[in-house]
């Protein structure tokens, strides 16, 4: 009886993470595929929009304004990368943290930031205006990916041995000729691994080009929302998103083709006494702190700025109802914080779940879990959202109306963030400790409750702290998702105050910001500080 | 009483263990000595039910344990280091066994003492395990092994990973918490001093096979092959007549009136212990002697060749 009833359970758990990721994601991307490919026209649908100026312009533009900000990302970044690689332990933790700021912060609140930014240089009109034009979006994707580089591209190159270049100089090399041609080539793998993510990201970026590319520079993301959204064309949105997926996979493969060929850095090496002289290191912490911290000082500023002077009626607007939103910004604030502690419940609960499979499991249902659950994570937020919005209206599946559409979205995109930092955890405990559990007369069951789950419960608490983050900011898949006053989230109430022009409106929209800006810097604190000085690569 | 059959095992088709029999009785300790990769810690995950064989049975009490799951079969193990649950106190440790079995928190708690006071290890209750040095965790691992009363215990090299003075001393006191708990162990080791200090009955296994099984005094006096003689420590091997006999270096002593000439041709220190080696008319030679000679002395051995041990296997 006990036993049967142990069996069911054992099965139960083993289905609620192969059904989350059916019903809410397999199932949304199908319908897209299906609704993508299937039309009257049979498979013209795909061409004809393809074959829009419209859209090839914005397919054009999306891998063009990518390649871009990846170049420049790394540019600047790299010298920031070359002062922390040989920063002391502790100052190297600050200043890592310092750069990260900008990466935890959501895209929209980037986008505020610029925008803000934009006003406060008087560049916002005028010839050198950067209002609504290419460089406003490359300059934001530069920001935010930053850190990206600099901290992988950092960590990578303290892990050098130094001694190489050191046998380059005594060989007659200059510092230049010895960095070019011994130290890069040997910085290549951290580079391109950077290089992807900020790639990926900024090919999947959404919130920061719907704001400041404006309604002249699209992407295909912005393509997918404006037919869907905008027009309600679900199948010309279906087609975009399908090319979507496939350049998303293609480049997915193309990283992990790169990550697998990057050696993992040495523990220990031997480290230059040299140091770059200071000259160098002012300049650019300089540059860095005006480039990465100027655009949060101002929106920090400009949210407290009330006609010529400084005060809080922003602030205290946000109790108001104003027009454009359904519900006060201050319930989107609230509903945010709810959205995001129910979305990383249930991350923690699937990403446990399927952890424990993916480390545990059946060897041919490992990786299968292993790839089914991280899947949400390569995929960008507005195709997660679109496919739920044209797969979960309709019976059996109508959670059109539900209050838990926006809940079950967030934490897709939060799973991975759990089983991520979960399943490292797991692998990293020695199996003998569960061989010793074992003989001291644990079932298998039993060694789950009381070795594994325990043990490896900080890291899937940072997972569902990343996940809060994330769910907190999230802006694309929601943005997808039908709008009322009760499902209302922070970062969509700001994109709504955002696009009304209107000084009062965009005041209040700094507010916003900042407050999500700060409840977003909270988590992140709270994480770094429980993962006592380890030093991750993104 | 344990025993194993006809036992096989084979990683990717490489032997681990091959046609292994032998038999643990009650309250003894046996010595599973052989150098790494013998296949004598596969040996022991057989036993504990961690590794299933290819062939060959378990028994525990004649009865057939094979399928038998580790939790179900009431034997611990104990393995080198590293192996204390991380996320408890050195109490938790202690006591994990105990929860499962379902005994009372008084009774745990007095267990639990008792187990600490057996290693010494009194007043460590709520010690953070990241706190104990190596030793101490090494008795930690002992207590939580014995706290359950397993009936029979298999120690995994559970010294290996420290120092030799403490080394030396926990292999003094380990069989004395043995004898005192009752309790019958199976102790595996590559070093065949601790194997002579701890063991009842020794195995000698060497590529996957058990080579001689006997008393530990028997085995050292008579190993038969000479791969069991090295790695027994001998050295001395000699051939007389038809037979190559083996000569323990204790063998030897200097007498006038001896039957082998003998010249020194090395002195060395081994572990405190004075080693002389001999070129001899029945080969190079080394001996413990009494006596220091110095390099180059000509002398005569007496060495009684009946009793020496006949190799009737390589």
């Amino acid at each position: 009886m006990i036993k049967s009833l142990r069996t069911i359970i054992a099965v139960v758990l083993f289905l609620v993470p192969i059904i989350f990721i059916s019903c809410f994601f397999l199932y949304p991307v199908a319908a897209i595929l299906w609704n993508g490919l299937q039309s009257q026209d049979h498979l013209n649908q795909l061409t004809e929009v393809l074959r829009t100026p419209r859209s090839q312009k914005a397919i054009w533009f999306t891998f063009w304004q990518a390649t871009i900000s990846t170049v420049i990302t790394i540019l600047v970044a790299l010298p920031s990368a070359a002062l922390i690689s040989k920063m002391k332990k502790r100052s190297r933790k600050w200043a890592r943290a310092a750069i990260t700021v900008p990466f935890v912060l959501p895209t929209i609140v980037v986008a505020g930031a610029f925008e803000a930014v934009f006003k406060q240089l008087g560049i916002d009109r005028g010839p050198l205006s950067l209002h609504h034009t290419s460089w406003a979006i490359i300059l934001a994707h530069v920001f935010f990916n930053y850190a990206v580089v600099a901290r992988t591209v950092g960590s990578f190159w303290s892990g050098l041995d130094y001694r190489v270049e050191e046998q380059a100089r005594l060989l007659g090399a200059n510092k230049w000729q010895a960095f070019w041609q011994v130290t890069f080539p040997a910085l290549k793998p951290a580079i391109y691994a950077s290089a992807v993510i900020t790639y990926l990201f900024s090919f999947t970026s959404f919130g920061i080009i719907l704001v400041l590319g404006g309604p002249r520079k699209a992407t295909i993301e912005t393509e997918i929302y404006r037919y869907a959204i905008t027009r309600s064309d679900f199948q010309s949105a279906s087609s975009l998103a399908l090319v979507q997926l496939i350049a998303v996979l293609f480049l997915i493969i193309v990283s992990t083709r790169l990550e697998r060929g990057k050696p993992a850095p040495k523990s220990i090496s031997y480290r230059s006494s040299e140091q770059f002289s200071l000259k160098f290191r002012l300049t650019n912490w300089t540059l860095v702190s005006m480039f990465l911290g100027g655009p949060i000082l101002t929106l920090f500023l400009r949210s407290f700025s009330v006609g010529d002077g400084y005060g809080i009626s922003h602030y205290q607007a946000l109790a108001s109802r104003v027009p454009q939103l359904p519900a006060t910004a201050l319930s989107a604030i609230l509903n945010s914080l709810i959205f995001a502690t129910v979305a990383t419940c249930i991350a923690l609960a699937v990403g446990i779940l399927a952890s424990l499979q993916i480390v545990h499991g059946k060897r041919g249902l490992r990786s299968l879990f292993d790839l089914g659950l991280t899947l949400p994570l390569g995929t960008s937020a507005v195709t997660i959202g679109f496919g739920i919005l044209i797969a979960l209206d309709e019976p059996p599946l109508d959670l059109r109306t539900s209050w838990w559409i926006v809940p079950i979205a967030h934490a897709l995109i939060g799973t991975p963030f759990v089983i991520r930092t979960m399943v490292p955890a797991l692998r990293h405990i020695n199996p003998k400790i569960r061989e010793v559990a074992a003989t001291l007369g644990a079932a298998p069951h039993q060694v789950r409750r009381a070795i594994d789950l325990p043990i490896a419960m900080r890291g899937a608490l940072v997972g569902a702290a990343f996940s809060f983050a994330v769910s907190i900011g999230e802006f694309g898949a929601t943005s997808f998702l039908p709008r009322r006053p009760e499902t209302l989230t922070a970062p969509i109430a700001m994109f709504r105050l955002l696009s009304t022009p209107g000084d009062l409106l965009r005041g209040q929209a700094m507010a916003l910001s900042v407050i999500l800006a700060l409840i977003v810097a909270t988590t992140v604190v709270v994480i770094e500080s429980t993962k006592a000085g380890s030093e991750g690569s993104f | 009483m344990w025993r194993l059959e006809q036992l096989a095992v084979q990683f990717d088709g490489k032997p681990a263990i091959e046609n292994f029999s032998a038999q643990f009785d009650k309250n003894q300790i046996t010595v599973i000595l052989g150098p790494s990769g013998s296949g004598k810690s596969t040996l022991l995950r057989v036993i504990a039910g961690l590794q299933k064989p290819d062939s060959g049975q378990f028994f525990i009490d004649d009865l057939d344990a094979t399928e038998l799951p580790s939790h179900q079969r009431d034997i611990g193990l104990m393995f080198q280091d590293h192996t204390l649950f991380p996320h408890r106190n050195v109490s938790q440790n202690v006591e994990f066994g105990l929860r499962l079995k379902k005994i009372q928190r008084q009774e745990r708690r007095r267990i639990v003492d008792e187990m600490l006071l057996l290693v010494g290890l009194e007043g460590f209750n709520a010690r953070d395990v990241s706190s104990l040095s190596g030793g101490e965790a090494q008795r930690v691992a002992l207590a939580r092994a014995l706290a359950p009363r397993p009936s029979l215990l298999l120690l995994d090299e559970p010294l290996g990973a420290l120092d030799r003075p403490l080394r030396d001393r926990l292999t003094h006191e380990l069989p004395k918490v043995l004898r005192t708990t009752k309790t019958s162990a199976i102790h595996v080791t590559h070093d065949h001093d601790e194997a002579f200090a701890i063991a009842d009955k020794l195995i000698v296994m060497d590529s996957a096979k058990a080579l001689r099984i006997g008393s530990p005094m028997d085995v050292y006096n008579d190993p038969r092959s000479e791969t069991v003689a090295k790695f027994l420590g001998h050295c001395n091997f000699v051939k007389i007549g038809d037979q190559r006999k083996v000569i323990a270096p204790q063998a030897a002593s200097v007498d006038p009136n001896g039957n082998v000439p003998a010249v020194v041709t090395d002195v060395r220190l081994s572990t405190g212990l004075q080693e002389t080696f001999f070129a001899t008319s029945l080969g190079p030679l080394k001996f413990r002697l009494n006596e220091s000679l110095s390099v180059g002395t000509s002398t005569i051995l007496r060495i009684d060749l009946d009793q020496t041990a006949t190799i009737t296997s390589s």
